[in-house]
């Protein structure tokens, strides 16, 4: 949820800051919230099994082959996107002198080693990272709204656009945060019950997120003409931040590094839920006795995001990712009905 | 377990890569501030004042000075870059000070650079000089301990803490100059030559992308009042038979514009709590009731000749318009043309309301 509000999410919405942007905030919270609770409770049924498993058992086997390779391709390019926003990003305030190349191959590196991870490590390095870093990024978004020099007259512009209709992408792209839950489909395999009672409490929160994340950069920087200068707006929020008694003046490289540590993570959840869809529907590759179709995959990985590295510009990777962020509430419903189905056949084989 | 393997790679990497791209902290100078001028032959004279780094901290830090010509200040810095000898580190650059004559120029070009460049802090303060900046750059003041320290402390309210500087950091700066409804405000530095001091007292206001009102020492403190809120000021009452001045400590000031009429009105809300602090009249009994009235009367009258001022100039460093805009719907550009229209015609309606705490300890 974090995340994803960090990279490519802001740009979206800020994009359409004076057209609806702010309407979009509680439409995506609500359509985002909903999904997620109808997801869960379908999910309920299916205690300690994945999506692939639930398919195989009943609907036939070339529409699971199908929808899992669909599923699949879309969980990678969730990664792939966030990861090559952050190469972007690496590239430009971290070490400008490094080539492209090294600097994916080293995160590539890292992240294929942490994909091979088993399903309750994968969860396990997840939650430790994230209560590593979650105090710091809420301290950075409190101290941003906190600024003596944060504009409140530009945010109130912003709020004088509540009445215009947002676009689908805005609206997408405010629910997609919430689409945590949609990993459910390989992480259900570690679940033993699910809890819907704290929902509410999610969608509290992510409202809070999507607001300050809109929020931020147009106090920081204006809210007419001033924020759609910056390439990477909440990294020049950061930027814009002075910390007089911390041991870093500059918030940038405080803010560049829990931003590295979450993306890892997300890229990881995202590419993992990825790498155990295929390899339920390709065969077993054995060598030497064991299955390394897990290592085949991950190099695949690898070797797409390369050239999607050297092959894409800034601008046609952000239509690319706004085209992929348009099909994602389609897909989730989508997925809706297939579970239902499965849950009818499971009600009809009792 | 043969994932152990891919940790061979990771470690390989990881030494391998060390090395390229950094350069040893010896190796490297570190610009702490920056002056840009207008050029004789060319459009920029640029200065950057160097941090020389010393093995002993007991030696207070020297700095070097190099300044060259170009048409652009990127290029320029690339021409001071052949007479370092080390590599030019701008991470730590946090003064920029901007030419008396470059600044009567369109400095949305000039800011361009800084706010373009990643390594340049967006905490940077920036402020014109009112003479050449190179000069302001050579001067070092005796209290100066680190270069470029003077003008820190005098911007980041660490050190002094003064009503008559208006600091502003590059982001906000550059904020208010491309946004419509609000003029930035930059602090004038000057050197006193006699006194062999830096004083910053007086402010410009930037309209058009230009330098278009000085305002002095009083008017800055006024404004100061409106742009940062909770400043401490002292409050000299000069009037018929009153000669007192209040340490004010807690000044807020509110505003709302209202447009039901004709002509839109902007009813200002004062409000200055403090201490008397200084008495001129030896036979006078002080009476804080009639203080009060005497300093809102005087007060109000100050504050109507500077936003009158600032309104013949069609200067807003207060962001009316902002206000405007934040409170009215509707498509932007229709607001914003709709303001400067407006904006001429209005008329302010000021409230002074002070509290005089206390009289010190004598009564």
């Amino acid at each position: 949820m974090i995340t994803n509000v960090l990279t490519f999410i802001p740009r979206i919405m800020m994009n359409e800051r004076l057209t609806g942007g702010l309407l979009a905030i509680p439409i995506g919270s609500i359509i985002g919230t909903g999904l997620m609770y109808i997801f869960m409770k379908q999910f309920s049924h299916f205690p300690k099994m994945g999506l692939p498993e639930i398919l195989e058992k009943y609907l036939s086997k070339w529409v699971k082959n199908i929808y899992i390779f669909f599923n699949g391709y879309m969980w990678f390019h969730a990664g792939l996107f966030t990861l090559l926003s952050f190469i972007t990003i690496t590239k430009v305030f971290i070490s400008p002198d490094m080539p492209n190349i090294l600097i994916s191959g080293m995160f590539l590196l890292l992240i294929c080693f942490s994909i091979l991870m088993p399903t309750k490590k994968v969860l396990y390095a997840t939650e430790l990272l994230i209560l590593l870093n979650l105090p710091f990024i809420l301290l950075i978004l409190i101290k941003a709204i906190f600024n003596d020099y944060f504009s409140w007259d530009t945010v109130r512009i912003f709020f004088t656009h509540f009445r215009e209709i947002p676009s689908w992408s805005a609206i997408s792209a405010a629910t997609f945060i919430y689409f945590g839950f949609a990993n459910l489909i390989i992480f259900n395999r570690e679940m033993q019950k699910l809890n819907l009672k704290w929902l509410w409490l999610i969608m509290l929160f992510g409202i809070q997120v999507l607001l300050v994340t809109m929020v931020g950069p147009i106090g920081f920087h204006g809210a007419v003409k001033g924020v759609e200068g910056y390439v990477f707006p909440w990294i020049s929020t950061a930027d814009s931040m002075r910390m007089e008694l911390g041991f870093v003046e500059r918030v940038l490289f405080i803010f560049l590094l829990l931003h590295t540590n979450i993306s890892i993570v997300s890229i990881t959840i995202h590419w993992h839920v990825s790498m155990e869809l295929f390899k339920s529907i390709f065969p077993k590759v054995r060598l030497k006795g064991k299955n390394v179709l897990g290592y085949i995959i991950a190099a695949a990985f690898a070797l797409i995001t390369f050239l999607f590295a050297g092959f894409t510009t800034e601008d046609n990777l952000f239509s690319i990712m706004k085209s992929w962020i348009n099909g994602l509430i389609p897909a989730a419903i989508f997925m809706n009905f297939i579970l239902l189905l499965a849950i009818r056949r499971k009600k009809k084989n009792e | 377990m043969n994932r152990k393997w891919c940790l061979i790679p990771i470690i390989l990497a990881v030494v391998l890569i060390s090395g390229c791209g950094f350069k040893d902290i010896d190796k490297r100078f570190f610009a702490v501030s920056i002056g840009v001028d207008k050029g004789e032959k060319e459009k920029y004279k640029v200065s950057l004042e160097l941090a020389v780094p010393s093995g002993d901290p007991k030696q207070p830090g020297d700095s070097i000075i190099l300044s060259e010509e170009a048409d652009s200040i990127a290029a320029a810095i690339g021409i001071i870059k052949s007479k370092a000898d080390k590599e030019l580190d701008l991470g730590h650059m946090k003064v920029i000070i901007l030419g008396k004559d470059i600044a009567k120029e369109n400095l949305f070009t000039t800011v361009d650079w800084f706010t373009r460049r990643r390594d340049i802090q967006e905490i940077a303060w920036v402020s014109i000089s009112d003479s050449m900046a190179s000069d302001i750059l050579n001067f070092h003041p005796k209290s100066e301990y680190i270069p470029s320290n003077s003008l820190l402390f005098l911007f980041g309210n660490e050190g002094t803490e003064t009503p008559y500087v208006i600091s502003e950091y590059l982001f906000s700066f550059w904020r208010d100059l491309v946004e419509p409804g609000i003029d930035p405000v930059l602090p004038i530095i000057k050197l006193n030559k006699n006194e062999n001091t830096l004083e910053v007292q007086r402010s410009g206001v930037i309209r058009d992308k230009q330098l278009a009102v000085v305002l002095d020492r009083n008017d800055t403190m006024l404004l100061n009042l409106f742009i940062k809120q909770k400043v401490k000021s002292e409050i000299n009452v000069k009037a018929k038979n009153y000669d007192f001045t209040i340490a004010s400590s807690n000044a807020k000031v509110k505003y709302k514009i209202n447009t039901k009429g004709s002509t839109p009105i902007i009813d200002i809300f004062v409000n200055l709590k403090g201490n008397l602090e200084e008495k001129h009249r030896e036979q006078q009994r002080v009476n804080l009731n009639s203080y009060e009235k005497i300093t809102n009367k005087e007060y109000k009258k100050k504050f109507e000749k500077l936003l009158t001022k600032l309104q013949k100039a069609k200067a807003d460093p207060i962001g009316f318009g902002q206000r405007y805009e934040a409170t009215h719907l509707g498509d932007e550009k229709v607001k914003i043309e709709e303001w400067k229209r407006l904006y001429p015609q209005a008329k302010f309606k000021l409230h002074v309301t002070t509290k005089i705490d206390g009289t010190g300890i004598i009564k």
